[in-house]
């Protein structure tokens, strides 16, 4: 740490070349290249599943390449582990916090490597010590004590006291991942003064985030990734949110804006919601309409409260007050079954933990949302549910032989049309589709697009949950914006743009 | 069915080498014996297998079986109520049981394992204190009604045949009801589940009384066929043997995965080393660590057998 960097100035602390990354059928990196020289802070940005993850994840050692190679103050380095990265000084800071709420600050800080006489008895005095010497380090000596719980920090010390613990590992390279997404404006002020007071000390930060506006404020280099490939960088004054964005989704927008299907005229209003407040006390009253025969998306950053309104529409997430109707009619939504009765259906964003049954059939997940017409009694009726299945799948042209197929060895785009065909199969008034296209190829993106539109052109409403701009641009009617529990905004097709919807979501 | 073969080749190999080793194992009355107890031992097993799959536990149903064992001579014999209404009131008295395990697990969140060891404490406790530790029995009387345990059809002892019928009920219930349909998806994973719109609670709570409800079943039936029931101590490790029986048959505990055919193969096999220790004369002492051996052995056994038959198949896509 206090020894100057030996290297001259201009020479890369962390330098990647060629690096690919295969996932099953689908490249998550290709030939991607990159330079981060010490004391400066390298932003990457890049929308979901462009391949910002992998490419930290190999860096930090959490997963080998298949082929390319990373060199480390100019010598070429094998990362088998993350230990082994942390011994050549790349730490990473992840998005979720991973200290230990049950012990205290210090303890967490040599977690793993505690100091010890005779192999046992733990030198917890001097571990405090060391622990107060990194705090003052980061400007924390007075704030926080090296005895304090992990439990009793707010996010952004928790935050803190992980930078602390890298930097008491001769961290020379910082790789932060989403470090504001649940932070506040004062919370993300504090990390930006100690970014760049890292940078001062030769510190290199790698800084992945969604939030264009703290790129800007804190990189003076970008690096854009769009589908596994380096799609561009931008240094000093022309990291513009407007010049990220079209980096980040690229010029090719006819990708997806081959399925917009004429969008039909909205008919009548399928789901109104008024001053709706949920008894989590975080998000605020919120209020939209959706009408039949249309598709609204809902934007945001993670965290700004759009699943949890889902999830409320759903009847898994309590209300406190306000009103739902649907299709003119004020419906209870105390648990999913009442939200099935009033016809309301929802893609889940996580399709492995909650979308699907994995380990059971294709036809057993299709059938698992209603079993109405598929039982009598009780009784279930195999052969309707196997003439159910192989119907859906000829419909969804899921690549699967039959029904019976275990659902887990389809791809992840097939499986995402399987959740989906196990709620547009009873044809619900109210398809709620939260990132419907995560983790999807093209193709399957294409298809998923494709019946959410029939599926409105039939008079169901759609409100879809999206984080990609790509697909917040081409496919809704309309789109809105919420922030921190908020609806900050509603765009309509005509004025929707890129730099617009950003600043909606940061409002 | 396939995935029983392996308990299935271990019971039939256990089969054939004793009866090898001793002819006495397949004279009568022996076999006959062992139907008997397989039946009343299986029927446990069977409800055992319903919780198992819902990746949960069941613990009390050994001192369900105690209880019923002493309610139903003090109902019948004590207090003279007709032996229809006892059985109601045993048949109520344990579904209301399975009920109360399935609502502390399900709206309070407490676990599976906790609230049936608390249950298995606490009926043991009260059938205790209900006979004052006093041995219970029909004595001479009811010797129709114990029939029902005792007795044979068709040359074949009640309660396998009571077994039978429940085996083919709770079968048809799995594989053909929506409710086992509920029951293995939310073993699979409880959060799909409720994303699903399946009634999660309600799922798990009929499977708890569907549990204790057989308990008090297979309670009734070792009453009348032991007619002495000492309070401290039937029942005892009746849950273990019933959860023996399922893992055998190739529940997982993890919930999502299971046969009711398999766990009445994996109790028929329990029940089979146990007289097969009387029969060879290998030491009582070892009953326990023999009966451990062989689970372990079959367990591991078809584990092993399972990667060998993955070897073999197309490489699984990772």
């Amino acid at each position: 740490m206090d020894e100057p960097a030996k290297s001259p100035p201009n020479a890369p602390i962390l330098e990647a070349r060629h690096i690919s990354k295969r996932f099953g059928s689908t490249l998550a990196l290709q030939e991607v290249s990159l330079q981060v020289y010490p004391g400066e802070t390298l932003a990457i940005i890049g929308e979901n599943g462009a391949g910002k993850s992998t490419l930290m994840k190999i860096i930090s050692g959490l997963l080998e390449p298949d082929s390319g190679e990373l060199l480390i103050q100019g010598k070429a380095c094998w990362l088998r582990s993350v230990t082994a990265a942390q011994k050549l000084g790349i730490a990473l800071i992840p998005q979720e916090r991973s200290l230990c709420d049950n012990l205290s600050v210090a303890e967490n800080m040599f977690l793993g490597r505690e100091l010890k006489i005779a192999l046992v008895v733990r030198r917890i005095r001097e571990m405090e010590t060391q622990c107060a010497y990194w705090l003052s380090q980061i400007g924390l000596a007075e704030t926080l004590s090296p005895q304090t719980l992990v439990s009793q920090l707010s996010q952004g010390y928790q935050q803190m006291v992980e930078i602390a613990r890298a930097l008491s590992q001769q961290a020379k390279i910082l790789i932060m991942d989403e470090p504001t997404s649940s932070l506040s404006q004062r919370e993300t002020d504090r990390l930006h003064a100690l970014i760049r007071d890292l940078n001062q000390q030769g510190t290199a930060i790698l800084y992945i985030s969604h939030r264009m506006r703290d790129v800007q404020e804190i990189a003076r280099r970008v690096v854009a990734l769009r589908d596994g490939r380096l799609a561009g960088e931008l240094t000093g004054s022309n990291i513009e949110v407007e010049r990220m964005a079209a980096l980040m989704s690229g010029q090719n927008r006819h990708a997806a804006s081959a399925v917009s299907l004429p969008s039909t005229e909205p008919s009548s209003v399928c789901l109104s919601m008024k001053n709706l407040r949920l008894k989590d006390r975080v998000t605020g009253s919120l209020q939209l309409t959706v009408n039949r025969g249309e598709i609204v998306a809902l934007a945001g950053l993670v965290g700004a409260g759009r699943s949890r309104l889902a999830r409320a529409l759903f009847g898994l997430e309590p209300v406190e007050e306000g009103s739902i109707q649907l299709m003119g009619k004020t419906v209870l939504l105390r648990s999913p079954q009442s939200a099935i009765r009033a016809g309301i259906a929802l893609v889940p964003e996580d399709r492995q933990s909650q979308g699907l049954f994995l380990g059971m059939s294709i036809q057993e997940n299709l059938a698992m949302s209603q079993w109405a017409s598929l039982s009598r009694s009780g009784w279930v009726l195999w052969s309707k549910v196997r003439a159910m299945a192989q119907n859906t799948i000829d419909q969804f042209r899921i690549k699967a032989q039959n029904g019976a197929q275990p659902v887990e060895a389809l791809s992840g785009g097939n499986q995402q049309k399987v959740v989906l065909a196990k709620w547009l199969r009873w044809e619900p008034r109210l398809l709620i589709l939260d990132e419907p296209t995560r983790g999807v190829d093209v193709g399957s993106k294409q298809e998923i697009y494709q019946r959410a539109r029939e599926a409105a052109s039939r008079g169901m409403g759609v409100l879809m949950i999206s984080s990609e701009m790509q697909e917040l641009l081409s496919v809704p009617d309309r789109v809105i914006v919420m922030n921190q529990g908020r609806i900050t905004g509603e765009l309509a097709r005509e004025s929707l743009s890129e730099a617009a919807i950003m600043r909606l979501m940061e409002a | 069915m396939k995935k029983n073969l392996g308990v299935l080749g271990l019971l039939l190999l256990v089969v054939v080498v004793t009866s090898l080793l001793d002819s006495k194992f397949l004279q009568s009355p022996n076999p006959s014996n062992i139907a008997r107890w397989t039946g009343m031992f299986g029927i446990l097993s069977v409800g055992q297998s319903f919780v198992i799959m819902t990746g949960g536990i069941d613990l009390s149903v050994g001192s369900v079986v105690g209880l019923t064992g002493c309610l139903l001579p003090m109902f019948t014999r004590e207090m003279g109520i007709p032996v229809g209404i006892a059985l109601l009131l045993i048949a109520g008295i344990c579904a209301a049981l399975g009920a109360f395990h399935g609502i502390l697990i399900t709206k309070l969140r407490l676990q599976p394992f906790v609230v049936t060891l608390c249950g298995l404490f606490i009926y043991r406790g009260v059938s205790r204190y209900l006979t004052g530790d006093m041995t219970q029995g029909f004595g001479d009387g009811f010797r129709e009604l114990r029939l029902l345990a005792n007795g044979t059809t068709w040359g074949l002892p009640n309660p396998f045949l009571i077994m039978i019928l429940v085996l083919i009920a709770s079968s048809l219930a799995l594989n053909f009801t929506v409710y086992g349909r509920h029951v293995l998806a939310v073993g699979r994973s409880e959060q799909a589940a409720r994303y699903s719109g399946i009634a999660a609670d309600r799922t798990l709570i009929m499977t708890y009384m569907l549990s204790t409800l057989m308990a008090g079943l297979a309670g009734v039936l070792f009453a009348l066929d032991l007619n002495s029931i000492q309070p401290s101590g039937h029942g005892n490790f009746f849950e273990l043997y019933a959860i023996a029986g399922a893992v055998l048959g190739g529940c997982s505990l993890r919930g999502g995965v299971g046969s009711v055919m398999g766990a009445i193969i994996g109790t028929a096999l329990v029940r089979v080393l146990y007289n097969a220790i009387n029969i060879l004369g290998i030491p009582t002492q070892l009953e326990f660590a023999f009966v451990g051996g062989v689970i372990l052995v079959g367990v591991a056994g078809e584990e092993i057998l399972k990667r060998l038959a993955g070897r073999f198949k197309k490489p699984a896509a990772s």
